[in-house]
């Protein structure tokens, strides 16, 4: 009977509920059971050791046995802080950090661009390192323009300790170079001398004169050295006031645009390739030069291509110019309610120092920042070129230091010249577009 | 059937080369025959389609760092090796992002098994006023972009201190499957009779155990499939396992495998591929294994969905 | 009958007569049963899609960047930048829309008819259905990377395979063309989609009773026929799911086409959630992304609001 069995049903109702309750709770109290993060608080609590987070984006092996050397070294002279290697990469640095200090656990030394360092820093994420570095001998030893490159805009705060930097070079196939009979220009060379080189060492579709990286989001990194080339400053401040200068920089323009349908020196399909694959085509022979930085020169090592190569410096026009790409580590200012601030600075002293910046820029085919370490033997060799690229390092550039640069180049410029190499935008109209939303962005991030 | 029976009088000659049934399935099977090339021709192309690239991936995890940078590009190589293998097996800790990535993903089978039972089967059987709406609020739940969510979720997942933990990652990836799963077990459970609980229930039988004893040996098919669709897509789940593990001994495989990828210049594809045939074989398994439950747990919600 | 109130006041039957029942709080009457039931779903459901989803709400009514940490209302300033002065904006709806109609439609076409070839009875039927479903578990990370390097210009083994084939006279730079370019990120997803679809239709293909096919050949129907007025229909009911749930993930799919072209030459495969990925992430301008991002809902919403209403209202009246 339905009514005798609601009768008797009451208590396995409740006991019902009961279970359920209980299942709520537990799954509730779960998350607690089983975390298995220390909280923050926790990791500076113990005035014994304090942990140091060294994140960091080094990649080549080299690089990565030199820093986890020097921290070795680091924790074995001091024990009463441990710094911990942890291991990033480019391709999602920049997530890891935003999300990081949105999070508030970000590590206690992040390695970056100097431009990202820059931001950050005026976000309020990165601390503030000037007192730090003017009371150290960092302040001298520093090239001046590293320093400059990791210095902010407006407020002249330094955010970030530039340790290295590269240069954008030239690698060329010095076995085709001889077959057409050209010279390997160690001492430089103009734009016009490229080009009549250039136009000799072209022949598509077997192989392509220059490779380079005019992918999306990348676009600038290897263009803008030319535009720099022809006097144009692409965003710069002049007299206090930031503004946009691209008109100086038609020929470049109009060089690469040249180059894509008139010589057909270079081809549309670079307008897809990552830098990731550009030094293994070349390696097979699929252009005669490839434009990217000075780290490439391992990888092309190993790919062991079937020709002699050579790296040399870019054209140049007005000037030289490349750019320079300094890596900086920034220190969390979080780190300062963790206790941990002190430590984390020692750590970067010591990862900064002469000996350390060496091991780290040889094992990265990169530069170190600190003048007496440039001055070492190691970086004038010429086995693979070292001293070419070092005579290049005084006319490297950083990119534009101004917080609307990110968007100004993946959203105005970036596509623009693209739209233009792709024939879908006249000069004129990319040199006004462009212009005209870079000023929009300018007055957009410039400081209220 | 007497009419095969070849009557005695005729002689060789005369006697039909084939009987009658024969010519009828013969000719059924000549009717039927541009259907079945076509059908047999189109299968052929789809499985190119969607086997190539893993062919391809199996391929390259077996080639060396010539073959990969090749102009002419070879399916099978002509110098097989396991160094790739060997490569991301004893130096890397690949073994290490394997196991984490099977906890996460059965953490996640259980967990997506356990809430979506319980609600796909509140909205099956019990009629109540915010039905229709919970209904809407799960689909609404899946079309909210994951990027514009990550930065909340995880400043979220920080407070709970729910960052660099199995469970974590396990609650986020269950609350992304939930809305579909829920969705194709309701539709299951509905067709599943009530009559045979309810009788249980009359027997005596609380609704627990009604569930437990009459219910469940009937819904299994829809749950095992239920199951599928949560582990494959955990085993894949990638942004989130990224924004929340950040102690790298905790990485699932498919963060894992982003060392071998994002390294600056240089990719190592021979490993990466390795990494990646690693990840897709054990789930590819598992899915063979249990996709019949699928294809008929989702069958019979199918209709009534 | 089914009053929800406070104190449950209802009439319970003992024999032949009606006695008033105990007043109960909701919480522990029977009604509240489903809820209990629902409970353990609901409260993470609710707690990490609602306050995300409040979030981005909040923030896209205010003009909130890592520079100027300003949470105050600024009413619809956002979307009227978005709608008016942004023209990228509408080059990644437009974009978004192709892309995701694109891949929906070439899923749905492709998977029906693999299904359909699927239900028959056919030899290796077992071993082709296994094939179908590869793409399905290979993780998004992956495929994004197999396919850019299917589609490299430099070490493509597609276009070597088409020059062996005789088909194209050059390698082509798939994701450098401004007119292939989203059609290959279209191609990846398709690929990616296509097992679901697959399973998807095969099981709502099985739940055809075989009765009305045999019905219908009885009254002279024939095979296109079928298919016509038969197959589709009932399959609707299915692929109506089908489609609403993979039309939403593919509209929001970000981690693979990123991977593979970043927004593509000059723009060309810009879609709405990699531009609100840029925008948060690139430029630090996190109110501006979570307005792109609600006006992706909204633009999701207003189609899949639609069918539901028709489904769900179809669907409830009939059971």
């Amino acid at each position: 009977m339905k009514n005798s069995s609601k009768d008797t049903k009451p208590l396995s109702r409740r006991e019902f509920l009961r279970r359920a309750g209980t299942l709520a709770a537990a799954a509730g109290a779960a998350p607690i059971l089983t975390h298995f993060e220390t909280p923050p608080s926790a990791r500076a609590a113990t005035a014994e050791v304090k942990k140091v987070q060294f994140y960091t984006n080094a990649w080549q092996p080299g690089c990565v046995a030199a820093q986890q050397a020097g921290l070795d070294a680091f924790n074995k002279a001091n024990p009463d802080i441990k710094a911990e290697y942890v291991q990033g990469d480019w391709g999602k640095a920049q997530d890891f950090i935003t999300t990081s200090l949105a999070g508030g656990v970000a590590p206690e030394i992040m390695h970056g661009i100097a431009p990202w360092a820059i931001q950050y820093g005026i976000q309020g994420g990165y601390a503030d390192l000037t007192a730090l570095i003017e009371g150290s001998d960092l302040k001298t030893d520093t090239h001046p323009r590293a320093l400059d490159d990791a210095t902010a805009p407006f407020d002249h705060k330094i955010y970030s300790l530039p340790f290295s930097w590269e240069v954008g070079v030239l690698y060329v196939n010095a076995d085709r170079f001889k077959e057409k009979g050209i010279p390997i220009p160690e001492n430089g060379w103009t734009w016009d001398e490229f080009i009549t080189a250039a136009q000799k060492l072209t022949d598509p579709p077997n192989y392509t004169g220059l490779a380079a990286n005019l992918s999306a989001t990348q676009t600038t990194e290897d263009l803008i050295a030319w535009m720099w080339q022809t006097g144009a400053e692409v965003m710069t401040e002049v007299g206090g006031q930031w503004k946009i200068d691209l008109e100086p920089a038609r020929p470049a323009l109009q060089l690469w645009y040249d180059m894509l349908w008139k010589y057909h020196i270079t081809s549309e399909a670079s307008l897809s390739s990552g830098e990731a694959d550009l030094p293994a085509a070349f390696a097979v022979g699929t252009s005669s030069m490839l434009q990217t930085g000075c780290w490439a020169r391992r990888v092309l090592i190993e790919a062991k291509p079937k020709f002699q190569w050579r790296m040399i410096a870019l054209p140049h026009l007005k000037r030289s110019a490349q750019t320079d790409q300094t890596q900086t580590w920034g220190l969390a200012s979080a780190s300062k309610e963790r206790g941990t601030m002190d430590a984390a600075w020692k750590v970067m002293q010591w990862m900064a120092n002469k000996d350390n910046q060496i091991a780290g820029a040889l094992g990265d085919w990169l530069f170190p920042t600190r003048k007496s370490a440039l001055a070492d033997p190691q970086f004038d060799t010429t086995e693979n070129d070292w001293h070419l690229a070092k005579a290049e390092v005084q006319n490297s550039k950083a990119y534009p230091k101004h917080p609307a640069w990110p968007e100004f180049d993946d959203k105005v410029l970036g596509p623009n010249i693209q739209r233009f190499l792709q024939k879908d935008l006249s000069l004129d109209d990319f040199i006004s577009k462009s212009t005209a939303d870079g000023e929009k962005l300018l007055a957009k991030y410039a400081p209220k | 059937m007497i009419d095969h029976v070849v009557k005695p009088t005729q002689s060789i000659v005369s006697r039909p080369l084939i009987n009658r049934t024969n010519q009828l399935r013969l000719q059924r099977t000549l009717q039927k025959l541009p259907g079945t090339l076509f059908s047999y021709g189109w299968l052929i192309l789809i499985s190119i389609f969607t086997a190539g690239p893993f062919l391809w991936i199996v391929s390259t995890s077996f080639k060396t760092r010539d073959e990969v940078f090749t102009i002419t590009p070879t399916l099978i190589p002509n110098h097989p090796t396991l160094a790739n293998y060997q490569y991301i097996l004893t130096q890397t800790p690949a073994l290490r992002f394997f196991l984490n990535s099977v906890i996460i993903a059965c953490g996640t089978m259980l967990l997506a098994i356990l809430l979506t039972t319980l609600g796909a089967y509140a909205l099956s059987r019990f009629n109540f006023r915010y039905r229709r709406s919970i209904g809407v609020w799960l689909i609404t739940g899946q079309m909210i972009p994951g990027v514009v969510t990550l930065i909340p979720l995880f400043v979220l997942f920080t407070q709970l201190h729910l960052i660099n933990s199995y469970f974590g990652l396990i609650m986020a990836n269950t609350i992304a499957v939930l809305p579909f799963c829920v969705w194709m077990l309701k539709g299951y459970f509905d067709t599943v009779p009530k009559d045979l609980e309810e009788a249980a229930m009359i027997d005596g039988c609380s609704r627990v155990g009604a569930i437990r004893r009459v219910f469940l040996p009937m819904a299994a098919p829809g749950i095992t499939s239920v199951a599928l669709f949560s582990f494959t897509s955990a085993w894949q789940e990638f942004m989130f396992a990224l924004t929340m593990m950040k102690d790298p001994s905790m990485y699932p495989m498919s963060v894992g495998i982003n060392f071998f990828v994002g390294m600056g210049g240089t990719v190592a594809w021979g490993n990466i591929m390795a990494m990646a045939v690693l990840i897709i074989v054990p789930s590819l398994i598992f899915f063979l294994f249990l996709q019949r439950y699928l294809i008929s747990g989702l069958t019979a919600g199918a209709v009534k969905a | 009958m089914q009053v929800r109130s406070m104190w449950k006041i209802g009439k319970i039957k003992r024999g032949n007569n009606f006695y008033p029942m105990k007043p109960v709080s909701f919480w522990r009457s029977r009604q509240a049963t489903p809820f209990y039931f629902l409970l353990p779903t609901l409260i993470p459901l609710l707690l990490l899609t609602l306050y995300p989803f409040l979030n981005a709400l909040w923030l896209s009514f205010t003009t909130y960047d890592s520079y100027n940490k300003d949470l105050s209302f600024k009413g619809l300033t956002n979307f009227s930048t978005l709608l008016t002065g942004d023209d990228l904006f509408w080059v990644a709806v437009r974009n978004t829309v192709a892309w995701t109609s694109g891949v929906m439609i070439s899923t749905y076409v492709l998977g029906l008819i693999t299904a359909l070839v699927l239900n028959r009875p056919l030899r290796f039927r077992a071993f082709f259905r296994a094939i179908v479903l590869i793409p399905w578990v290979c993780p998004p990370v992956v495929a994004g990377r197999v396919w850019g390097w299917i589609y490299d210009a430099n070490f493509s083994p597609l276009s070597f395979l088409l020059q062996q084939l005789g088909l194209i006279d050059h390698k082509i730079a798939w994701l450098a063309d401004k007119n292939l370019a989203l059609p290959a990120a279209m191609g990846m997803a398709i690929w990616k989609l296509f097992p679901f679809m697959v399973v998807m239709l095969l099981a709502g293909l099985q739940a055809v009773p075989d009765e009305l096919y045999e019905a219908s050949g009885i009254d002279g129907a024939n095979a296109w026929q079928q298919l016509r007025f038969i197959t589709i229909p009932l399959l609707n009911r299915v692929g109506i799911i089908a489609l609403l749930f993979s039309s939403a993930w593919t509209f929001n799919q970000f981690d693979s086409v990123y991977a593979l072209t970043q927004g593509g030459p000059g723009n060309h495969t810009m879609l709405l959630s990699l531009m609100a990925y840029q925008a948060g992430f690139r430029y630090f301008q996190f109110a501006y992304a979570a307005a792109i991002g609600i006006i992706m809902l909204i633009i999701l919403a207003v189609p899949i609001s639609i069918y539901v209403r028709r489904t769900l209202l179809s669907s409830e009246a009939a059971t």
